[in-house]
């Protein structure tokens, strides 16, 4: 059985203008993920800002074109899907975005954002069932139709947009779902709910999620496996516990240990170098785009980019250290 | 025992309405000590905001100072005048406020920024001498002096971040208030800035209020963390005593709702929401949400004690 | 449950009409609209009961003050003052809304089609755009003018239109692009709306505040630029407008004479016009944006 969905070295390059030089960033470089059609799984997508993980939903959502590389949706490359095929990836595959005031139209009441979907997708015969449906999914959401219909976003608290959203998610029942920071800008007491959905909807009603974040902390409650991106590459991948207690690569190892944990008997030992984080950035790196950073670089580190090495089922790590 | 640093004693700051205020701040005493970090905690909309600009007078209409002082070494910073009061800011307490990364003027060089500020508070310099002052001033924060030859827009969100703080450190302030200074940083850079601050206290005497919603990142560098609810101050301790025996049951619920990876599961919330600080619950306020509540919980607000040495707490279970 | 369902699909009909009630149930909206609309009607059933006519000379006697028979007096050459502003709005009116409805329509069109679809359309209609901006307006009016000798009312809309698109079509091109980015675009992208639908029921209702004001906007400076031309001299000449009034008051030395009541009632028209257009569009501007409607 093919994969639902399959991506093959994906890269995406963006010009930076420039006549004369064109200078060009590189966001997104060899990436490859599956998520099977037999079961529900929840990948976390993880990296701090210029990771490329925003750019990867947007390939997947089919927002931008990749440079090279193809995304296969049931079997089929997606740019080329047509017609009814097209229609099932639109529907199948779905979003919730990290700002859900912005993903909200100011002109129109909140009901649109549940009955447009819904009435484009078929989803619903007419106008009464596509308002049935609507007040169901709102309800399984932990809001009500009533205070909630009629609307309009900036009528509703930030906790509320962002569960409209997801009632969204509910009414179209996509098969995928990739959420995009969904609770990053939700205040702390109401994260929970929100992932209690997103949960709700992998076990009971047969949806993927790709969970894009620069928290773990949040994604480790749902999610059992773990890909981490740097400045594009994927530097190492597998289960997520797993991941957590034994770090292979030395990005990974500095970024788990730099997550704060409340608890004061462990804290941070000794101290992170800020001083080159944000140079790196800016420079052209051939070869692993940590080397400059790397406690334990090689001279192999800065000549060739090391490949995505399986160490052991299902876990791998792209670092000299482990080929 | 020394005299605190920094102390707010039955601090109000309200703001007007049309209907009644929205009491933000309602009654806070606690204190700052010399040389600690001093970790503020609380859930958005609880006050910690208001009561960091508060205490440096930073109130603009509709919020005004409804009663309290605030004691800087002594002496109270709500009784002096508007110049004496510019001269203790910057001087002697410095205020980092939420998303002060987009504090920084986009059209002026960063040098010429940090040099506005010392110059505002101690006069024209010597070029040579603010150059060195300047200089050491961003490598304190880890950051190249070329940087101040730039602009604001050439800066990652931790840059900038480091650039504020060091703007704080100019005029070498005994006083750091930090409002969320890490609240849109990645993770490592996060650490990098914390650590700074640590750096601060050890290397040069400074205290730090930080003030968070985030009490992952308290845990890792407070020396006390003190927790805000609903305007009000419901319990202070050292910061190890106060994971290993959180006495407040707010407290308890908050600690017990950080996602952790020690539990491979969704952390409990607190059930409910804060309340409307225009009319808060009677008697004590976290009552509605306490599953420890008691009918003396509902009639009379606990006092804010002192049960052992160091740990404070409003609560009846300890009274 | 199922009463409430059954009012909201009652309500959803409701909901569809909604934009055009919004529109109409706008105060601003009104007034704008009686004010220009009015004007005109009035205009319009006032120039067939008045028994006089605009341009035929010596239909009364010369100079007159303003008096029951004439309310406006009449002119140096013996025509009632009245009928000529009523008739001479009418036709300013139609070049204005003519020339600006045009301009308008073609600007926007342009825009948005340029602003949401971006590569090559962008590139071509950014390019033409540019090029009618900087083309310098009144130079090729003036050199038309001179060469077509006497223009016909419509030649004289479409070359105002002409040069009155441009200019608008830019800052709704840009309005267009920063619209495109928002995250509902992407959502009703989502949601399976094509290129169209997202056009005409995410971004435009989003610049409804640009779109009026550029409407009134094109539209007054039309009207303005017509009246402009006619004052100097250039233009139809052979029907009244505005303009061609304030042209016959300046070569009869009416300001210097004190004929007031001939040179003002147009500028007073043409004020009254501007201003209604001006308040429509602040009634646009409120439609536009839901936070000023609900509070």
């Amino acid at each position: 059985m093919e994969n639902l969905i399959e991506t093959k070295n994906l890269t995406k390059v963006f010009p930076l203008g420039g006549i004369i030089r064109r200078k060009s960033v590189t966001a997104v470089e060899n990436f490859s993920l599956e998520i099977p059609n037999d079961r529900q799984v929840i990948i976390t997508l993880a990296g701090e800002s210029g990771s490329g993980k925003t750019t990867i939903a947007s390939l997947l959502l089919g927002f931008v074109k990749p440079t090279s590389g193809e995304i296969l949706y049931r079997g089929k490359n997606m740019w080329k899907l047509k017609g009814e095929n097209w229609r099932r990836y639109r529907r199948e595959v779905q979003a919730v975005f990290q700002d859900p005031y912005e993903s909200l139209n100011p002109f129109y009441q909140v009901d649109s954002v549940l009955m447009e979907p819904l009435k484009k997708f078929k989803l619903a015969r007419s106008d009464a069932e596509a308002i049935k449906l609507a007040s169901e999914a709102l309800q399984s959401v932990g809001l009500n139709p009533d205070e909630v219909f009629d609307k309009y976003p900036h009528q509703l608290s930030g906790g509320q947009r962002q569960r409209v959203m997801l009632a969204r998610v509910f009414a179209i029942r996509p098969k995928i779902l990739i959420a995009d920071e969904p609770v990053s800008m939700i205040d702390v007491s109401l994260r929970a709910d929100i992932l209690k959905i997103i949960q709700t909807l992998e076990k009971e009603h047969e949806m993927s999620c790709i969970y894009i974040t620069h928290d773990l902390s949040n994604a480790f409650c749902i999610s059992n496996e773990m890909i981490i991106l740097y400045l594009g590459s994927v530097t190492e991948q597998g289960d997520f516990d797993t991941i957590i207690k034994d770090p292979k690569h030395p990005y990974v190892k500095m970024l788990i240990n730099s997550i704060p944990i409340p608890n004061p008997k462990s804290r941070w030992q000794g101290r992170v170098r800020l001083q080159d984080i944000e140079i790196a950035r800016l420079e052209r790196i051939v070869g692993c785009k940590f080397c400059n950073r790397c406690k334990e670089a090689m001279p192999i580190c800065s000549q060739k980019m090391p490949p995505l090495l399986e160490l052991e089922k299902g876990r791998k790590v792209a670092c000299y250290l482990y080929a | 025992m020394d005299a605190p640093l920094l102390e707010a004693q039955d601090l109000k700051i309200y703001y007007r309405t049309q209907g009644p205020p929205v009491r933000a701040v309602d009654g806070v005493s606690f204190a700052v000590e010399e040389k600690e970090i001093l970790g503020l905690a609380g859930e958005s909309g609880c006050g910690k905001s208001t009561l960091a600009a508060g205490l440096l007078k930073l109130v603009s209409p509709p919020s005004y100072i409804a009663g309290g002082k605030v004691l800087f070494r002594g002496n109270d910073l709500y009784s002096m005048s508007d110049e004496e009061l510019r001269m203790i800011r910057w001087k002697h307490i410095a205020f980092s406020p939420q998303s002060s990364m987009n504090a920084l003027n986009p059209v002026v060089k960063i040098f010429n920024q940090i040099e506005d500020t010392i110059e505002a508070h101690e006069g024209k310099k010597q070029k040579k001498h603010l150059e060195n002052h300047i200089s050491n001033l961003l490598k304190s924060v880890a950051l190249s002096t070329h940087i101040s030859k730039g602009y604001a827009c050439e800066l990652s969100g931790g840059m900038k971040q480091r650039v504020i703080i060091s703007m704080g450190m100019a005029l070498g302030p005994e006083l750091i208030v930090a409002d969320e200074p890490t609240s849109s940083l990645d993770v490592i850079v996060q650490r990098g800035v914390l650590e700074l601050l640590v750096d601060l206290k050890d290397k040069q005497g400074t205290s730090v209020l930080l003030v968070s919603h985030d009490i992952a990142i308290l845990a890792e560098v407070v020396d006390r963390l003190a927790i805000i609810y609903a305007g009000k101050i419901m319990e202070i301790q050292d910061v190890y005593d106060i994971f290993e025996e959180p006495l407040h049951p707010y407290t308890q619920g908050l600690i017990a709702s950080v996602p952790t990876f020690e539990r491979k599961e969704i952390p409990r919330s607190i059930t409910g929401l804060p309340p409307d600080l225009k009319n808060p619950p009677s008697g004590c306020r976290f009552h509605p949400r306490c599953s420890k509540a008691r009918d003396i919980c509902k009639e009379t607000e606990p006092e804010f004690e002192e049960t052992e040495l160091g740990r404070f707490v409003a609560c009846h279970l300890y009274s | 449950m199922k009463d409430k369902q059954t009012i909201w699909v009652r309500d959803l009909a409701r909901r569809r009409l909604r934009g055009l009630r919004v529109v109409v149930e706008n105060k601003k909206i009104l007034i704008g609209l009686c004010m220009t609309l009015g004007f005109y009607i009035v205009a319009q059933i006032g120039s067939r009961i008045s028994p006089y006519d605009p341009k035929r000379m010596g239909d009364a006697p010369l100079n007159l003050p303003p008096s029951q028979e004439h309310p406006l007096g009449t002119d140096p050459l013996g025509r009632d003052i009245l009928t000529q502003l009523l008739h001479g709005s009418i036709n300013s009116i139609h070049i204005g809304f003519m020339a600006g409805g045009v301009a308008f329509l073609v600007a926007m069109l342009l825009a948005v089609t340029a602003g949401y679809y971006g590569g090559i359309i962008d590139s071509v209609v950014s390019i033409i755009t540019e090029v009618f901006i900087t083309i310098p307006s009144l130079a090729i009016l003036i050199l038309i003018a001179a060469i077509f000798g006497r223009i016909s009312v419509p030649l004289m809309s479409l070359i105002l239109a002409t040069f009155g698109w441009a200019f608008p079509c830019k800052i709704l091109r840009a309005q267009t692009l920063s619209l495109k980015e928002r995250g509902f675009v992407r959502l009703a992208k989502l949601s399976g709306a094509s290129g169209i639908e997202i056009v005409v029921k995410a971004i435009i209702p989003n610049m409804l505040p640009f779109l009026g004001a550029w409407f009134a906007f094109a539209t007054s400076g039309a009207m303005m630029a017509e009246a402009g031309l006619e004052l100097i001299g250039l233009g139809p000449q052979t029907i009244v407008s505005l303009g061609l009034m304030l042209n016959w008051a300046i070569n009869y030395t009416a300001f210097t004479r004190g004929i007031v009541n001939w040179w003002l009632p147009p500028c007073v028209v043409l004020v009254w016009m501007f201003l209604g257009l001006f308040v429509v569009s602040i009634g646009l501007d409120e439609v536009g944006n839901p936070r000023l409607k609900v509070k």
